[in-house]
């Protein structure tokens, strides 16, 4: 019996000693607890360009609200349902937690924490271009919401963070991105390879810091024109002076680092998505060359005249039958050498020119916007747009031309004219594209697109065009759609009036729960936490669609 | 009611001399109950064949060795053991089973203890009530047999079991019940993956405890309460399923070696009550004016074949069925016209529906259960050796589980007073084409949400087989044969099957050694270690689904996923036991080390395979993205003590206290200790009531603590694959916390337990209280934190219930007896609290699940754990659903309160008849409340699938027709002025359903009435075996599942999910249910 005790005993030193391990058993062998800034930069970035780029509609549905795109069936995201998708809640994870601002955040806090081979110039350099890339995904989520946790947010001992002022954020973003210009160091390294927009060329962030002063600048135009005025006149020397200078996200051909637009519309071989009507019919009636760039048909249709006939051409979809206008076709002979593209209106006359001619009809057809649109009736997304390695678009000189002819048109002192800019945009827009000089200078001699003679006020003319050359940008287009209540949208199915069409995303639902005081703050300060509430830099209602009511 | 040959018993076996003389043996045998004679006694000689049976008179003459022992049996009598000890003349009364009142139960740490002394409620289960059915899982076989014991019956064909005692207690970590086998906690974990179990896509790969074999099971305790479970530690705040395997013994048959063969077939068909009933009026397509042929434009037109005139052709890229309505004059070109290999290539067919609906999908599951047992001993040495194999056929094509279980114990008697025993089960399991589950690329989901009812699933399973290729009845178009979001049926059954294994072993070697007559010490080494392996694929030419490593879609690939487990233990017990006086001492002081280890890893190819039908990692097509790899290790020492102090069998205090010290807390806080105690008075020993046999009140208090998961201190980062070569680090969604201290959950019990008039009744009733808090969670914060979650302890559940068990002999008669247990139990869950800053800022809502649709699963304060939250109506203050312009209107934001996964109460009924050899049982069990929302009909029904969709309308009409002939629905509601609504609406895809419906008109009732289980057993008498070398025989018939007799859920099981875990409350593409009839043999030699 007592032989037992000393058992216990023996057991009892055994246990103490057991627990000595206890942490290493705690350690996770598989994750790092510590890593360098730069790959936190590195991923930071990436994650931005795919919320930027891709268009799940779980997370961007942006591409929609432009008039970009339609969905086919499932038609909730183009009625501007994102509440059953909890897409605000999505945008705040994306932006705040996975996307950017956290990794560049905990870059930031690395980098000033590592010592070594580094010049502190090289450390300081990589710094600015951090507050750059937090300043243009902090003025995006602006441009989203109207408010949002700024000054407290990123900060996990504070789970209460509260909403700043629009126009505050907008002046702290402008002022980071003037320390920026001021402190990046053009004789000194940044992030090397690990910059993947830049490969860390600091001139090239100067001029990126710069251009996006000029977007932020001409944002505020409406709502507080002298420091408008002071942003652009300030940022314009220093901006993009080429495409060269844009900035893009190098998509690889080979996953994970492939184009998410690829992996959503390809990889997973949904066919959710068709071009809308709105842009279309825009292209069509501009007889625009980016029309072929754009889009791919919805369908061919092959004529093989064995006789001299005409042939009756009248496409299957009309008006009528709810989509697009398609009155605009193309079609091709293939006899050898004279292929070529010309323009019809539905409908029309085929007249084959020799007994055995062939031809191929081509459609281009946007889906109605927001109603159902069956995939096979309505124009595609083109396949370059689709391509795996296909460039991300963050920023590029195009869009930088069409704000500076809207800030030459709101007076400005620039050293072109708006008119000058209109151009320099879209020629930039189509050579961009791949359409040719030719194309470029018959477009721009067309009465519709010419500044002087296109339809309507500077605000139409530059709305209009700035929004075609914006395609695939959607949040830049709705941007400018907003402040310059240009192009005319449609109404969608699920609504009645232009009035209706959302100005601003709804608060995240999880803010309700999880941040419930500051939410309400907000909620009251924003104007009301609406969809239709129009934000701080949002001065004047759209122009409203004459066909004010959707048909259904 | 059983006897537990447990080692304590053990060490009181004796021995007997081997040689006598027979002597002539008589006597009579009556009932306690009565005094009445009992004829049809079975009088056996223990160890031998031979016996007599009592007469008319109930008696009985017979030779016997003057040492032989007599053993007397009869049905509903408890056996009776006579030694014969050279007496001529043995009379017995034998008494009725429900007298054995001194029955001894295995409690926490499998000690034996007298029932009547327990200060707290549990449950026992005989072996056989958990083997008779065979099933892919044996926890199904409890279901309705323990009170206060939810158990979920997934349809699921071997999918996880959800088992949930007392109701949730946990926030975030587990809620299912610790398993001990013979001492050895056993893994149940489920390794169904986040995707799965948030509904986008999977398999339900079930849960390990699965692996128990029913055939071994001596008998099932559940420990419901804290107090009963204290001495486990933290691991058993859920309650523990406590498992006693059968152990050989010294030969009853008169062989030293017993053989007992078991078989059994089992054939499982579709329950139609639990599968859709389809509409046969209209075919493929949203709507029937949305397509370009003119004349009927519910249908495409396009000319295929040149002719210069258009053909008519169905909208096959629809995956609904409100187009074009059926006439058979309608000569339509369909999906079959464009596949080389149908007989109807390039022909137009009639517009009707299809001939064989996705109900002929299903086959007839054939399941064989084999099972040898051998056991035998001697004085000193027990064995038991046992093999069984189950080979189980679900009723999706290509779907099976075979499982092979092997396990061998034997213990020693080294000296007089110190045994050795041991024991090792192998367990291996192989699967293969379990069903998919969830939204995505499932089977059921098209069938209960997307399809076409033109289609006819025969004629797929023709053109599988006849190409080879996924012939799918939804490819993107006429010239392109692309599947747009849905397979060929049988392609996805045939080529894109997973495959799974699992090869376990679990074993322990113990010793006891009984030092002097009132101690006792044990000490015992397990182990329990399995590795698995789950590979996915699909094949090329599939739609896209989520597949892989960080969940992209592609349109093939391969995964597998491997995990090692094993956990050791290493226990020490000592044992005291003294009677001194009036009092019973009872004290115990033990020790536990347990080390556990989870090391697994997850890869997949990526973007697709490079080579068709090749399922390798090298296969990939990109370079693979990085493996996810975990490595989670834990180890907890717990030191602790009980004493049990009895007073005249009047009186029982218990207490005990536990220390536990974990590896994954925080090391400054790493210990803590758990006390319980319970106490009882028998209060029928203070009575002179002849009606009264037993009366009990008892009372408990326990408070128990439980550790965070491991790796929830410190904080790490993620790695992404590399881009361009630079390396890509990611922050982690979860921060973690050094602060972190143990949670705690308080409980209390108090029962009442009576068995009156002759043990004719007898209930046992228990009222309970139990509180989680300072709960260990990772609670959600606003992301503009650049977090997702935080741990913290914080959080606080409320469970309080009501559990009765009661049981009657309502007749007992000359060769017939009727038994009947009924159990029944309440529970009601509360979230009390979440999370509260020093500010005072509370968090109000912890998310569970985002699912399809819009659902959530929450832990919202006020309501109880499991808030199924989404869009509600708006509602008039009449209560009146309001509707605009004759449509619902929603609420809005999707954080209304639908509804709770939680059943108000639950039940099981079980009647056992005996006449003479028959047995006939059955089980009706069914669970009141609860709801579940239904992803199936919110889109089936806006597709038009389901019969109802294609009802005639208020005016006696086709609702379907236009409105203007005289077709529409006018929705159930009232206008924003509270007047009834009248507004008629197109019953169309807007009318009801996912596009404008709130997702309250699609939450139902889950509450159920089942017919369980049935079992007709003929036991062959023992004067027709005699003559054999077959000692006993029996067969059964054997029903499970039978008939629901009643259910609010139409069209599917109310019990049906996507597995098991905290995320209930959500059905989409649920497999229906099966009945399953089965027969067995069983021979005993």
């Amino acid at each position: 019996m007592k032989r037992s005790y000393i058992f216990y005993f023996v057991l009892l030193t055994f246990l103490i000693g057991c627990t000595e391990k206890f942490e290493d058993f705690n350690t996770d062998q598989k994750n790092p607890a510590e890593v360098a800034g730069n790959a936190l930069f590195s991923n930071g970035q990436k994650e931005l360009a795919d919320q930027v780029n891709q268009t799940n509609v779980n997370q961007n549905i942006f591409k929609l609200w432009a008039q970009y795109w339609t969905e086919t069936t499932y038609t909730d995201e183009a009625n501007y349902d994102i509440v059953t998708r909890n897409i605000s809640d999505n945008l705040f994870r994306y932006y705040y937690r996975e996307g950017a601002l956290q990794d560049i955040n905990e870059a930031a806090k690395a980098i000033a924490r590592e010592t070594g081979l580094e010049a502190e110039a090289t450390k300081q350099n990589r710094l600015f271009i951090i507050s750059i890339v937090k300043a243009y995904a902090y003025n995006q989520l602006v441009d989203i919401f109207g408010m949002v946790p700024y000054t407290e947010a990123l900060d996990v001992e504070n789970v209460y963070p509260a909403y700043d002022d629009g126009a505050f954020i907008y002046n702290s973003l402008l002022d980071s991105l003037d320390a920026a210009i001021n402190g990046l160091d053009e004789d000194a390294g940044s992030f090397g390879s690990a910059d993947l927009f830049y490969g860390g060329d600091v001139a090239a962030w100067i001029k990126f810091a710069n251009a996006l002063k000029i977007k932020m600048g001409v944002t505020l135009g409406d709502v507080n024109p002298t420091l408008a005025q002071a942003t652009v006149e300030s940022a314009v020397e220093g901006a993009f002076e080429s495409s060269a200078d844009d900035c893009l996200m190098p998509y690889q051909s080979a996953s994970p680092n492939q184009n998410p637009l690829f992996e959503e519309i390809v990889s997973t071989g949904r066919k959710d998505f068709v071009l809308a009507n709105t842009l279309m019919d825009k292209l069509n009636d501009l007889q625009d060359p980016r029309l072929f760039l754009y889009a791919n048909p919805s369908f061919m249709q092959n004529f093989n005249f064995q006789k001299d006939e005409d042939v009756l051409f009248d496409t299957t979809v009309t008006e009528e039958s709810g989509g697009g206008k398609g009155r605009y076709l193309i079609f091709t002979t293939r006899d050898g050498e004279s292929d070529s593209m010309v323009y019809k209106t539905t409908p029309f006359t085929l007249r084959p020119e020799t007994d055995t001619l062939d031809a191929t009809v081509r459609h281009y057809a946007g889906g109605k916007y927001g109603f159902s649109a069956p995939f096979g009736q309505y124009a595609h997304i083109h396949p370059a747009i689709l391509d795996p390695a296909f460039h991300g678009l963050m920023l590029t000189y195009t869009e930088v031309l069409f704000y500076l002819a809207e800030a030459a048109e709101r007076g400005y002192t620039l050293p072109n004219s708006a008119e000058e800019y209109y151009n320099m945009g879209i020629t930039n827009s189509i050579l961009e594209w791949g359409g040719t000089q030719a194309e470029v200078d018959a477009y721009l001699a067309q009465a519709s697109v010419a500044y002087a003679t296109a339809e309507g006020n500077w605000r139409q003319k530059i709305g209009t065009q700035s929004w075609i050359a914006a395609y695939t940008k959607g949040l830049e287009a709705y941007a400018t759609w907003r402040r310059l209540d240009y192009p005319i949208f449609n109404v969608a199915q699920l609504i009645q009036h232009t009035s209706e069409i959302p100005t601003r995303f709804q608060f995240p639902i999880g803010e309700q729960t999880l941040n419930p005081d500051n939410y309400d703050a907000a909620a009251t300060a924003v104007g009301g936490d609406l969809l239709t509430t129009p934000i701080f830099w949002d001065s004047y209602p759209a122009t409203p669609n004459p066909n004010e009511v959707s048909e259904e | 009611m059983k006897r537990i040959t447990g080692m304590l018993v053990c060490l009181a076996l004796f021995s007997y001399s081997l040689f006598a003389q027979d002597i002539q043996i008589t006597g009579t045998v009556t009932s306690q109950d009565d005094g009445s004679v009992l004829p049809g006694v079975a009088v056996q000689i223990k160890g031998t064949q031979s016996g007599t049976t009592t007469n008319i008179d109930g008696v009985y003459s017979l030779s016997a060795p003057s040492d032989a022992t007599l053993v007397f049996s009869f049905v509903g009598m408890v056996t009776t053991e006579e030694v014969v000890n050279g007496r001529t003349q043995i009379d017995v009364v034998m008494t009725s089973e429900l007298y054995e009142v001194a029955e001894v139960v295995i409690t926490a740490l499998g000690i034996p203890r007298d029932k009547k002394s327990l200060g707290y409620a549990m449950q026992e289960v005989d072996g056989d009530d958990v083997s008779t059915v065979k099933s892919d899982n044996f926890l199904r076989s409890l279901t309705g047999k323990v009170a206060g014991v939810h158990i979920k019956n997934n349809t699921n064909f071997a999918g996880s079991t959800n088992v949930v005692i007392r109701g949730s207690n946990s926030l975030t970590m587990t809620n299912q019940p610790l398993f001990v086998v013979d001492g050895v906690p056993i893994s149940n974990s489920n390794t169904n993956n986040i995707g799965q179990l948030t509904g986008r896509n999977g398999y339900d790969y079930g849960n390990t405890a699965a692996d128990i074999n029913p055939n071994d099971i001596e008998s099932v305790s559940v420990l419901k309460g804290s107090a009963a479970t204290a001495l486990y530690g933290s691991r058993a705040a859920n309650g523990v399923i406590l498992i006693t395997t059968k152990k050989g013994g010294k030969g009853t048959t008169g062989s030293k070696i017993n053989l007992t063969l078991n078989s059994n077939v089992t054939f499982s068909t579709m329950d139609k009550s639990t599968f859709p009933v389809y509409q046969d009026k209209y075919g493929g397509g949203y709507d029937p004016t949305w397509y370009s042929s003119p004349d009927y434009p519910g249908l495409d037109a396009a000319d295929i074949n040149g002719d210069g005139i258009d053909e008519l052709i169905t909208p096959f890229y629809e995956d609904a069925s409100r187009g074009q309505a059926f006439d058979p004059t309608l000569m339509v070109y369909q999906y079959n016209a464009f596949i080389p290999e149908s007989p109807h290539y390039g022909e137009a067919t009639p517009w009707v529906a299809g001939e064989n609906g996705p109900e002929t999908f299903f086959e007839t599951g054939v399941s064989y259960t084999n099972s040898v047992d051998v056991t035998g001993g001697t004085e000193k040495s027990t064995y038991r050796f046992s093999y069984t194999n189950q080979n189980l056929n679900g009723i999706m094509p290509n779907s099976s589980l075979n499982r092979n279980n092997f396990i061998f114990n034997g213990s020693y008697n080294l000296l007089d007073n110190v045994k050795i025993s041991a024991s090792a089960n192998y367990i291996n399991t192989e699967g293969l084409g379990r069903p998919s589950t969830g939204y995505n690329e499932n089977i059921m989901t098209s069938f209960r949400q997307w399809y076409q009812v033109n289609v006819d699933i025969q004629e797929q399973r023709e053109l599988f087989e006849a190409t080879d290729l996924n012939a799918t009845w939804n490819p993107v178009s006429w010239d392109d044969r692309t599947p747009i979001y849905w397979d060929n049926p049988y392609w996805i059954r045939y080529k894109n099957y997973e495959q799974d294994s699992r090869n376990r072993l679990i074993g322990y070697t113990q010793l006891d050694w009984q030092i002097t007559s009132y101690l006792s010490a044990m000490g015992r080494v397990s182990i329990d270690r399995y590795n698995e392996l789950q590979e996915e694929r699909r094949a090329m030419g599939s739609c896209a689904g989520e597949m892989g490593v960080g969940r992209p879609d592609v349109t093939s690939g391969y995964s597998r996923f491997q995990r090692a487990f094993v956990e050791t233990n290493a226990d020490l017990l000592l044992n005291f036991h003294k009677t001194f006086g009036d009092i019973d001492l009872t004290a115990l002081l033990g020790t536990n080390i347990r080390r556990s280890e989870n090391d697994q890893v997850f890869a997949s190819t990526n973007g697709g395979l490079a080579i068709a039908e090749l399922y390798a990692l090298s296969n990939s097509l990109d370079p693979m993205l990085p493996p996810e790899e975990k490595l989670e290790q834990i180890g907890v020492n717990g030191v602790f003590g009980s004493v049990t102090l009895g007073f005249k069998d009047l009186v029982y205090l218990d207490a005990s206290l536990r220390r536990d010290q974990s590896s994954t807390l925080p090391e400054k806080n790493n210990a803590y200790f758990y006390p319980s105690i319970s106490g009882n008075l028998l209060f029928s020993n203070l009575i002179e009531a002849s009606w009264l046999s037993l009366g009990k009140l008892r009372l408990n208090y326990a408070q128990v603590g439980n550790d965070p998961p491991p790796l929830s201190i410190i904080d790490t980062y993620r790695q992404n694959a590399p881009f361009l070569g630079n390396p890509m680090v990611t922050s982690y969604y979860g921060k973690n916390n050094e602060d972190l201290v143990p949670e705690r959950t308080n409980s209390m019990e108090a029962g009442l337990e009576m068995m009156i008039f002759k043990n004719r009744l007898g209930f046992d009733l228990a009222l309970y209280k139990q509180s989680s808090f300072n709960q260990l969670l990772p609670v959600y914060i606003s992301q503009a934190t650049g977090y997702r979650e935080k741990w913290v302890n914080a959080g606080e559940i409320e469970n309080k219930g009501i559990e009765v068990v009661f049981t009657a002999v309502p007749v007992i008669a000359n060769n017939f007896r009727w038994n009947v247990a009924l159990n029944w139990a309440t529970n009601q869950n509360m979230v009390i609290s979440l999370y509260e800053d020093e500010a005072g800022n509370e968090v109000q809502n912890l998310q569970l699940a985002a699912l399809q649709g819009g659902v959530t699963i929450n832990a919202r304060v006020g309501e109880p754990y499991g808030s199924i939250n989404g869009s509600d109506f708006e509602y008039h203050d009449n209560g009146g659903k309001i509707v605009d312009g004759g449509y619902y209107v929603k609420s809005a934001t999707n954080s209304e309160v639908l509804g709770n996964y939680n059943p108000d109460w639950t039940g099981g009924i079980s009647n056992t008849l005996t006449f003479k050899d028959f047995d006939l049982s059955f089980l009706i069990d069914w669970q009141k409340g609860g709801e579940v929302f239904s992803l199936d009909l919110w889109y089936g029904i806006g597709t038009g699938l389901y019969e109802e969709t294609a009802d005639n309308n208020d005016l006696g009409n086709p609702e379907r027709d236009p409105i203007e002939e005289g077709g529409g629905i006018i929705l159930d509601g009232v206008n924003a002025d509270g007047s009834e609504n009248t507004t008629r609406i197109p019953s169309d895809i807007f009318a009801n359903g996912w596009v404008l419906s709130p997702n309250k008109q699609f939450v139902y009732d889950a509450s159920f009435v089942k017919l369980r289980e049935v079992e007709l057993t003929y036991n062959l008498p023992a004067s027709l075996m005699s003559k054999t070398f077959i000692y006993g025989a029996s067969v059964s018939l054997i029903g499970s599942n039978l008939w629901i007799i009643h259910k609010n859920l139409p069209h599917a099981d109310p019990e049906a999910t996507q597995s098991s875990g905290n995320i209930q409350g959500w059905q989409s593409g649920v497999m229906p249910s099966t009945r399953n009839f089965g027969f067995s043999i069983k021979l005993l030699f």
